[in-house]
């Protein structure tokens, strides 16, 4: 008993720094690190959306950054053209993206296992394909500038690097907070159920299908919002923001840190974010890092780092081990 | 015993997070801790990676060769370059620049190959208020209709070498139907939209305007639709693209049918070697060429052929002169690039008499006004160049038109001029 | 007519290139279940090969073999080392691939440069063979003649053959086969070899016909799912099948409605995930 409150006390004091650490040092960080905090912070929000799938469903959505990437553009589209507030923008790019996801979930859902994973990337590329030939609305290879920053009416400057951030800061938590109820709602325990056996489920009556589905939808719409945040952070949206290289970061991103618990995304966004920016200081051959951290993680790391941390834990506490 | 453990354990973290705090925040603090005169930063952004990096290496090549000269020193100052990976898309720089901004803390930016990445990165660079000086890019609006007090371009644009060109095609090359063959974004567009104008103002029609992804491996499709109808072809094809292009033209057949002009980026010397004598007879449009004969540019391949062992090329020339811009305005202002306004301001009213292009200067706008050379691939013994043909003297981002009245039409764009002859 | 019968060559000739590309993928996915990402940099790596050792020797056959060798060893070694111990892993597996695709792309660009480069072929496969007012260049029809030919040698040796039998055995149920006694490590490896052999055949080929740069590989990938999807994960026909309609559709779109470019190739992958999600020759 008392090793799981202890287990638990940990993980929570690691919790609690790490919240620390995001709300209060900004100010007093260089302000190239706050830019960084605040990007990590766009992805983590679509790597959460990822984990619901991959870690809470089972579902191997390995092309989910295309929702991202449909959340982002209408946000560049709606800004830069037609100067739309925040409010705007955010319900179009989360109904966008909601939508998308609802009309090709369908699609995705009909196979299974690495079927899926195929399919989903797939679709993913179809979206890249759109992005970069539809000239007219997307800008294709150019992508779309001249987006400003939201004008929230707030009396501090969203150009400002630390303002901003706690603006994404604020819009994080809200995302977090969402999951994490619907991940202790019926509903997410029930996709836990779907993980762990689907044929179960379907016996004890759920409607399994349908379960997939819903997840899939609510995934792409955070997805959305992730990517709406990124647009304004970024200022700047491209097809790039959909190819196979960012598709594959935030399946990445997911599993790194650590499938099956929201924070683990989150550290994983981090994680992924300043290894791509920090790493191409110190030496060229930053691509064969990340590499590296694909082919080490995925063999001997496959529960992130949360998982590997859950491990050593319990190697040193032992049952009746170590208390006195 | 048990409680007090634990409160060992958590205070052991919170000084361990509150240790790793302060480290990140005096080490990042240190590093911004200058000598006596702090050196000059110089950010370059250029592709290293993708299909562009060859000419991201020959533009910093170019821009280091004149550091060079100078001994990376300048007004007391030194210079200190820091490339960054420009990639294969406006993305990767955006991101670049994001870091030379902010953890650099560059004083002014220089480089940049890709039209759409100059225009991602202009906003953002005026937003920082940090110069940025274009030592190869085109993007027309950038010194036109979306100018900035922080903006000066040294080297060329897609309407300053498409009016040219399409002078050229018409009153030299005796050209009436032309079609067009370019890459799909703003290069491209604005390339061929210069042409088109100033070629159907002066009697001509563009008869077909094809557009190419710019990741086309396969021309083929494209090349065998083209309308036969025509006297030439006007395309815009750069980079490793334009080996691809030249090869299916030419196993085509259309290469004997036509001529083909093009903007000098499509035949650069970097790029003739693996074009081959698949080039022989294009014509293209540029402010330099290696066969240019001016006692300043054999001084110049002189210097590239000592510094980094190779031949000089187009794209070389274009940072070479860049750099010498920037340095001498740098001078101008007495080495004070922290005083933006005056610095830029010295960038705007610098000549150069003497440059291995010919005469330069800049117009109000921020563009240069150069020599345009028609150059003509040639075989010339047994190494392909591009031999000078023809020289346009002076030209301006606006060629004759009254910039006022220019701007108040749209850019240069897919559909704009309108092809009013297509068929 | 000039129009169309240029079209068709060219895109049939392409269909060729995407035949090696795509039939190598579906090969490695019909015996492991495994989405290759690195598939693309098989392509490279043979690529880049080929160019080297037709600049040293000036053998254009010499090339062949080298890069196909040397890809098919580099893809047993990776399947060995890295893949097998995560059998059914499915995300486990795409992950390590995309690692090792990023480290080829990386050790692709140390060593050849960033800089786009040529094979210079044999001179009686460059040019163009005259026919009338057509010009159908020779090494076009080389990939063309090639294509079929190396699918016929594939599917005897699939169907006709012990080894064959066993592979195809291994693809539908893996254990039953270990059962029967069929090494089937030895069988995933083998195939594994096979498909990125394919892809570096392709690679050389497609060097000497638009050239390789860094990038190229991820440029090339979403082909290779199309007609993977299109044909059918795991069915050499399929992707023979695949390959074609991919290959005409995309020239046919290019030239016909050129905004719509890679529209007109994801459009009837979509059809085909609509109506039948393993492809037209999948098995089900």
């Amino acid at each position: 008993m008392s090793d799981r409150l202890q287990s638990r006390k940990w993980v929570f004091f690691a919790l609690f720094l790490g919240g620390a650490l995001l709300v209060l040092s900004p100010p007093f960080l260089p302000t190239y690190v706050v830019i960084l905090f605040a990007q990590s912070l766009t992805y983590a929000i679509a790597a959460m959306s990822l984990d619901l799938l991959i870690g809470y469903t089972g579902l191997g959505a390995l092309g989910h950054i295309a929702y991202f990437a449909i959340g982002a553009y209408t946000t560049a589209i709606f800004a830069s053209k037609y100067q739309a507030s925040f409010a705007g923008t955010t319900f179009f790019s989360i109904v966008l993206a909601a939508g998308a996801s609802a009309l090709l979930g369908p699609l995705a859902l009909r196979a299974a296992g690495v079927y899926f994973l195929m399919i989903t990337l797939a679709i993913a590329m179809c979206i890249w394909g759109l992005a970069f030939r539809w000239v007219s609305v997307t800008g294709g290879d150019n992508g779309i500038t001249g987006i400003n920053r939201p004008d929230l009416g707030l009396p501090w400057p969203m150009n400002d690097a630390v303002y901003f951030y706690y603006f994404v800061f604020a819009c994080f938590l809200i995302c977090l907070i969402l999951l994490f109820l619907i991940i202790r709602s019926p509903f997410g325990k029930t996709l836990v159920g779907i993980r762990d056996s689907e044929s179960r489920m379907k016996v004890l009556g759920y409607n399994v299908w349908v379960h997939k589905y819903l997840a899939y939808i609510v995934a792409g719409a955070f997805a959305g919002f992730g990517g709406c945040l990124y647009a304004y952070f970024n200022g700047f949206v491209s097809p790039n923001d959909a190819n196979l290289g960012h598709c594959m970061e935030l399946v990445l991103m997911v599993t790194i840190g650590g499938p099956g618990t929201l924070v683990g995304a989150t550290l994983g966004a981090f994680i992924i974010v300043f290894l791509k920016n920090m790493v191409s200081v110190y030496t060229k051959r930053w691509l064969m890092v990340l590499a590296a951290v694909y082919v080490v993680s995925a063999l001997y790391a496959p529960d992130g780092m949360t998982g590997l941390f859950k491990r050593l834990q319990t190697r040193r506490g032992t049952p009746g081990g170590e208390n006195d | 015993m048990e409680k007090t453990m634990q409160g060992q354990g958590k205070k052991f973290w919170i000084v361990v997070g509150l240790c790793v705090m302060v480290a990140v925040f005096l080490g990042t603090a240190v590093f911004s801790f200058g000598a006596e005169k702090k050196p000059i930063k110089i950010g370059f952004i250029a592709p290293s990676t993708g299909n562009w990096a060859q000419n991201g290496m020959d533009m910093a090549d170019g821009f280091r060769v004149y550091l060079e000269e100078i001994n990376y020193t300048v007004a007391d100052r030194k210079i200190e370059l820091i490339v960054e990976d420009e990639g294969e898309s406006p993305a990767t720089a955006v991101t670049k620049l994001r870091k030379l901004i902010n953890q650099d803390k560059v004083d002014l930016v220089a480089g940049i190959w890709a039209t759409n990445s100059a225009y991602a990165l202009a906003p953002q660079c005026e937003a920082a208020k940090v110069p940025l000086v274009i030592t190869l890019s085109a993007g027309d609006d950038l010194t036109q209709r979306k100018r900035s007090p922080y903006l000066a371009r040294v080297t060329f644009t897609g309407c300053q070498l498409g009016h040219v060109a399409g002078d050229y095609a018409y009153s030299k090359l005796g050209w009436r139907k032309v079609v067009t063959v370019a890459m799909d974004y703003a290069w491209g567009w604005e390339s061929v939209g210069a042409f088109q104008r100033l070629f159907e103002e002066m009697g001509g029609k563009v008869i077909q305007k094809t557009w190419t992804p710019v990741t086309t491996m396969d021309f083929g499709p494209y090349v065998s639709s083209l309308n036969k109808d025509a006297d030439g072809v006007f395309e815009v094809v750069t980079g490793a693209a334009s080996i691809r292009f030249l090869k299916v033209m030419k196993e085509s057949g259309m290469m004997d049918k036509w001529k083909v002009l093009a903007p000098g980026t499509a035949v650069d010397e970097t790029l003739l070697p693996g074009i081959g004598d698949n080039g022989i007879g294009v014509y293209s449009v540029f402010p330099w060429s290696w066969a240019l004969n001016l006692p300043a540019n054999e001084q110049f391949k002189e210097k590239v052929r000592k510094s980094i062992k190779r031949e000089a090329t187009g794209t070389m020339a274009m940072n070479y002169t860049g750099a010498e811009w920037i340095v001498r305005a740098i001078k101008a202002v007495g080495g004070e690039v922290e005083n933006k306004e005056k610095f830029m301001q010295a960038v705007r009213s610098l000549e150069i008499k003497d440059s291995p292009r010919g005469a330069l200067k800049l117009d109000p706008y921020g563009h240069v006004i150069d020599d345009i050379y028609i150059r003509r691939v040639e075989k010339v013994g047994g190494i392909l160049q591009n031999s000078i043909v023809e020289k346009y003297p002076q030209v301006s981002q606006f060629w004759k038109y009254d910039p006022e009245t220019y701007m108040k039409s749209p850019v240069y764009a897919r559909d704009y001029p309108p092809c009013k002859f297509c068929q | 007519m000039e129009f169309w019968i240029n079209q068709t060559f060219n895109g049939l000739s392409y269909a060729a290139l995407l035949f090696l590309l795509g039939g190598g993928f579906t090969l490695i996915f019909g015996v492991m279940k495994i989405a290759n990402i690195a598939h693309g940099s098989f392509y490279l790596v043979g690529g880049y090969i080929g160019y080297t050792v037709v600049s040293l020797t000036g053998n254009f056959y010499l090339a062949i073999l080298v890069a196909c060798v040397v890809v098919a060893v580099m893809g047993m070694v990776m399947e060995r080392l890295f893949l097998h111990k995560l059998g059914g892993q499915d995300l486990r597996q795409m992950l390590i691939t995309m690692g090792i695709a990023l480290f080829l792309q990386d050790l692709c660009l140390l060593i050849w440069g960033g800089n786009p480069l040529n094979l210079s072929v044999p001179s009686y496969l460059a040019g163009s063979l005259r026919v009338g007012k057509y010009y159908f260049p020779i090494l076009r029809i080389f990939m063309l003649l090639g294509a079929p030919f190396l699918f016929l040698l594939l599917y005897w040796f699939q169907e006709m053959t012990k080894v064959g039998a066993m592979v195809r055995a291994a693809v539908d149920n893996m254990e039953m086969s270990e059962g029967l006694g069929i090494n089937v490590p030895l069988v995933t490896l083998g195939v594994f070899g096979l498909g990125a052999l394919l892809a570096g055949f392709g690679g050389v080929v497609g060097c000497a016909f638009m050239g390789i740069y860094p990038g190229l590989d991820f440029e090339l990938l979403p082909f290779a799912f199309v007609v993977v999807i299109i044909g059918g994960m795991g069915s050499l026909q399929g992707a023979l099948v695949g390959s074609i309609i991919v290959g005409l559709i995309d020239n046919f779109g290019k030239a016909l409605f050129p905004e719509l470019s890679y529209f007109t190739l994801f459009a009837p992958m979509a059809i085909v995930l609509a109506l039948r999600p393993t492809g037209i020759f999948g098995k089900g």
